[in-house]
């Protein structure tokens, strides 16, 4: 085995009480890496197609990468995947903590679950043994409260993956949990666990994670520590990703009102969700495991709205999802609500952008207070918000129209509410406006998992990469490169990147699929896209192939992401889907153009993106499905038979 | 006069420390003049997304007078 793997993948049928393990294979740990890469691989040989995604035949599994627990910088991370009940398609989130590290410890890489158990259960993972335990004293309890019973059972050496009582239900918006508020939110994949009954996973253990070349390793993170300044280190230690809210709101990065409003006008005081606003009720910093850079928090407890000291820091996402599109400039009750979110296991993205959906129709008069249990939902209202939150977590009332989703809660009301459904196939969106940065709308659409804002394109990868790997001597680097040649310090301008031009719609393919494909093996590797993003690009391959004993060099990762963005798509494929038929919502795109704020004129020609994409990845341009040369040449042939690719 | 607002990152680490700046106009001055001026060197300026009186704008757009101009630190970027 390469270094970095225990070795071992966990597999439990929980219709049948069966578990039983299978070594991980050298070759797929090369060409799929670990995390959704190799749950693709997994799950598209194992998983039939068109299964019902809460029925007895789909997977979930929960997987680490090759960086998990180990020396490498940032590397906390895992992944969980299965057939998305929320889009219908590849299902992958991915998720920070403690958990990760805690499962290779405890004897294996990752663990599948098929089927359906008779009664709710937990699977204990105790150094190499696995057994399934009764979850009566779990179930139906919250998140946080599940975690706190099975660490009080199973000792502080023990870490827990679970999920949260909304999940129970079958909430379609909701995901796994683990050290009481971190979440793999998307995709819908708590909803898959609460369909077979599984509560939890709990993992402990002393297995040793072996490395191929220990000095290396100690050599790249001298390098790489040293490199953890700048700008994305201030945001990222001084604040976390809060620290981006109030500028968001105005800059037009994020939505603001469900994705029609203007921020300077719509949403003046953003200031008071934001950086300092948010430090002033922290308590103390949070680090997932082993982070140099710690970016999360503790908080202390609320003043104005009942929670307690220690609950987590709400990210930039819940603080626009439930604040800037919600027009609730109270940051206590957007710290309440994550903590709601924490406990029910709501993806916050979508649980806060659902109820900007109601809000929304009831502004517009669609709902009455007659439909929503006597809750009045309007702008800037938080306790309305925290209330009708709260019904979504017990889906009670209203509240179980909308805890599948502004998708599935338009279905359910009709009367044209669908026109406020802000969501790509069913999963609402990030707060990250394509009409600010192009490059979302691409990934959106084009990744297999739509609506995702974590799987990199050509504007969200690390220094060096795009250099580097399509020979483009601009930006950075090539000033760097010029200057030492020449002997002269770099002037400003050599250094400035020679970003892509935000109403420039062609010509950025290749670095989308670089961009992209780079951060699929990084997410795969359990590294933290915080810390890659601060980091130079060789950050990845250089640890890598310490821990691994590989010699991967920029151009071998991109390769692998590729092999990997395939696969996943292929999934899609196979289930009769085409991203080219996804409806994208006009107010992402602008279509019809605001004519106010930032993004007064901007329409974003997803068309020409699109088609450029889909013609850079060998994919067909009407069906999408991949030629079968460019999955041959991937080694893909049998994912080429099962999609009839020609 | 330019209004300038910097993100809090940004204010932590200039010279004059101060979340916003009112600073004199001149003719030709550029976001890139106000950041260089506040002590920031071409590795860190990289980063920086500018918008001028609520609009996105380039970080050498020579300067109104009156112009309000927001420097902040967008978490997406690292192009090159």
């Amino acid at each position: 085995m390469p270094g970095g793997y225990i070795g071992k993948l966990l597999f439990v049928d929980l219709s049948s009480g069966k578990i039983w393990d299978e070594p991980l294979d050298e070759q797929m740990c090369k060409e799929f890496i670990g995390g959704y890469g190799i749950g693709a691989r997994i799950l598209f040989s194992r998983v039939k197609p068109k299964v019902d995604a809460l029925g007895p035949e789909n997977m979930l599994g929960i997987a680490t990468g090759p960086f998990t627990g180990t020396p490498a910088l940032f590397g906390s991370r895992f992944t969980v995947v299965a057939k998305s009940p929320l889009t219908g398609t590849w299902g992958d989130s991915n998720c920070g903590g403690r958990f990760g590290p805690y499962l290779k410890y405890s004897g294996y890489d990752a663990v599948f679950f098929s089927g359906i158990a008779s009664k709710p259960v937990y699977l204990l993972i105790d150094n190499g043994k696995a057994e399934l335990k009764d979850a009566s004293n779990v179930w139906g309890k919250d998140a946080i409260e599940a975690e706190i019973i099975l660490n009080k059972e199973y000792g502080r050496e023990s870490q827990v993956a679970c999920i949260g009582s909304a999940s129970e239900k079958l909430s379609l918006i909701t995901g796994v949990m683990n050290d009481k508020g971190r979440a793999a939110g998307r995709s819908g994949l708590g909803a898959v666990m609460g369909s077979k009954r599984l509560k939890a996973v709990v993992a402990r253990g002393n297995f040793q994670i072996p490395i191929a070349n220990k000095s290396k390793l100690n050599q790249a993170r001298k390098t790489y520590l040293a490199q953890l300044t700048g700008p994305f280190y201030d945001l990222f230690n001084m604040f976390g990703t809060a620290g981006v809210t109030g500028s968001s709101a105005h800059s037009g990065d994020s939505p603001v009102k469900n994705w029609g409003g203007v921020g300077v006008t719509d949403f003046p005081n953003a200031a008071q969700i934001s950086d300092m606003a948010v430090m002033a009720k922290r308590e103390k910093k949070y680090g997932c495991w082993h982070c140099p850079m710690a970016c999360g928090g503790h908080m202390r407890e609320g003043s104005d709205y009942r929670y307690h000291s220690g609950i987590h820091q709400p990210e930039y996402e819940t603080l626009a999802a439930f604040g800037t599109m919600n027009l609730v400039d109270d940051v206590e009750s957007l710290i309440l609500a994550n903590d709601m979110c924490n406990r029910y296991g709501f993806d916050t993205i979508s649980a806060g952008a659902t109820i900007t959906f109601a809000i929304e129709c009831f502004e517009n008069g669609i709902l009455t207070k007659a439909d929503t249990d006597g809750i009045e939902l309007r702008w800037g209202d938080a306790k309305a918000m925290l209330a009708m939150l709260d019904k979504m977590g017990k889906r009670e009332g209203f509240g179980d129209v909308l805890a599948d989703g502004v998708k599935v809660a338009a279905e359910k009301i009709g009367r044209g509410s669908e026109q406020f459904a802000m969501h790509i196939q069913g999963q609402e969106l990030p707060m990250h406006d394509p009409k600010f940065g192009p490059h979302w709308a691409t990934a959106y659409q084009y990744d297999a998992t739509p609506g995702r804002h974590t799987q990199g394109s050509e504007g969200l990868a690390p220094m060096g990469l795009m250099d580097e790997v399509l020979g483009v001597k601009t930006g950075a680097q090539g000033g760097e490169v010029q200057a030492a040649a020449s002997g002269e310090t770099p002037s400003v301008e050599e250094l400035l990147p020679e970003a892509f031009p935000r109403t420039e719609y062609t010509g950025r393919a290749e670095a989308h699929k670089v961009g992209s494909h780079y951060t699929h093996v990084m997410n795969c590797t359990g590294m933290c896209m915080f810390g890659n993003v601060t980091m130079e690009a060789h950050s990845l391959p250089d640890m890598l192939n310490a821990i691994t004993g590989w010699n991967y060099s920029l151009r071998d990762v991109v390769d692998a992401g590729e092999r990997i963005a395939n696969i996943r798509h292929a999934f899609n494929v196979r289930e009769g889907l085409n991203p080219r038929n996804f409806k994208v919502p006009g107010r992402i795109l602008g279509k019809p153009p605001m004519t106010a704020g930032p993004h007064e004129g901007i329409n974003v020609d997803i068309d020409t993106m699109g088609k450029e994409y889909l013609a850079a990845m060998d994919w067909d341009p009407a069906t999408t499905k991949p030629s079968r040369k460019k999955l041959q040449q991937l080694g893909l042939k049998d994912v080429a038979d099962a999609i009839g690719a020609s | 006069m330019i209004s300038v607002k910097l993100f809090p990152t940004l204010a932590a680490r200039s010279k004059s420390k101060q979340r916003e700046l009112a600073l004199p106009f001149s003719q030709g001055i550029t976001p890139l003049d106000i950041l260089e001026r506040e002590g920031f060197q071409a590795d860190y300026i990289k980063y920086v997304a500018v918008m001028v009186n609520g609009r996105q704008a380039e970080i050498k757009t020579p300067l109104g007078d009156g112009d309000v101009v927001d420097l902040m630190v967008p978490i997406a970027g690292g192009v090159s």
